[in-house]
């Protein structure tokens, strides 16, 4: 990812929610840890879903996005696109830059 | 919520998704409450029935579709419109939604252009309708749905389930409804 996949523009009235937003999504990132370790392709499922839903609607794209691979890795039971698409997501929370308008 | 604003309830698992949709509605002047799972749901509509639900479908224990069904299939609030949320964009999921008498549909992710327009667009309906009702009182009432079409799910012929008018939870939730 080039480094404008980083940036993340949110909208003003969302400002205040943000901060238990990506609080949420480093637990997150924390269970998905968890139930790949413990190959838990149901829980996988359930989170990447939850993080496809939830990415869009705050103006987060890359995480809807990644969600839909967890998602699909936990459908084919996919243990190197689950452990790719993890450790894409945590390289993507670390260096998120967020600019509200 | 607020006794003047036009009230929803939430209906969503997910705390974030959740705060999102509550935010949307209230920028909006509406006043959004929120619960987690089915059960509260049932719960603070028996205590209060809301103007409209936002219904995520895939809630822990009981589904969106089951809660819309219950909620459909009791008169004290057959005629709140329900709005489900669902990630779900296959025909068969949609299909379910409206037999389980669902009045719209909202797939994830939200767009806040999409859910405001809808949500917007029945507010309308149901403002409508109170202002052309003679007598009682519109906004305390649940048993409106002015735009929605009839809902399959009101039919106790359709879901066996469906409470009997006489019985104890009906005439309770009636009660509240009208002390509301």
């Amino acid at each position: 990812m080039n480094d404008a996949s980083y940036k993340v523009t949110v909208a003003k009235d969302l400002e205040d929610l943000i901060p238990t937003f990506m609080k949420n999504r480093k637990k997150e990132l924390d269970n998905l840890r968890v139930a790949l370790a413990a190959r838990d392709f149901e829980q996988l499922r359930q989170l990447g879903h939850r993080m496809k839903g939830v990415g869009v609607s705050y103006g987060f794209e890359r995480v809807s996005a990644l969600g839909k691979s967890v998602e699909d890795g936990a459908r084919s039971g996919d243990r190197a696109l689950l452990e790719s698409t993890i450790a894409q997501y945590g390289e993507y929370l670390a260096r998120v830059e967020i600019a509200f308008e | 919520m607020t006794g003047t604003a036009f009230r929803v309830l939430v209906v969503d698992d997910d705390p974030d998704m959740a705060a999102f949709l509550a935010r949307l509605l209230t920028r909006e002047g509406m006043a959004a409450d929120t619960v987690a799972d089915a059960e509260a749901a049932l719960a603070r509509v028996a205590a209060g029935a809301p103007d409209m639900i936002l219904l995520d479908v895939m809630l822990p224990g009981a589904d969106g579709f089951t809660v819309c069904e219950r909620l459909k299939s009791d008169p004290a609030s057959a005629m709140i419109p329900i709005v489900l949320v669902t990630a779900l964009e296959d025909h068969e999921s949609r299909l379910r939604g409206i037999r389980a008498g669902a009045d719209d549909f909202l797939t994830k992710p939200v767009r806040r252009e999409e859910l405001l327009a809808r949500v917007k667009t029945l507010r309308g309906c149901t403002r409508r309708a109170a202002s052309s009702r003679r007598g009682g009182s519109p906004r305390r009432s649940s048993t409106r749905r002015p735009c929605a079409r009839p809902s399959r799910a009101t039919s106790r012929r359709a879901l066996p389930r469906a409470s009997s008018p006489s019985s104890p939870r009906t005439a309770r939730r009636s009660g509240a409804s009208r002390s509301a």
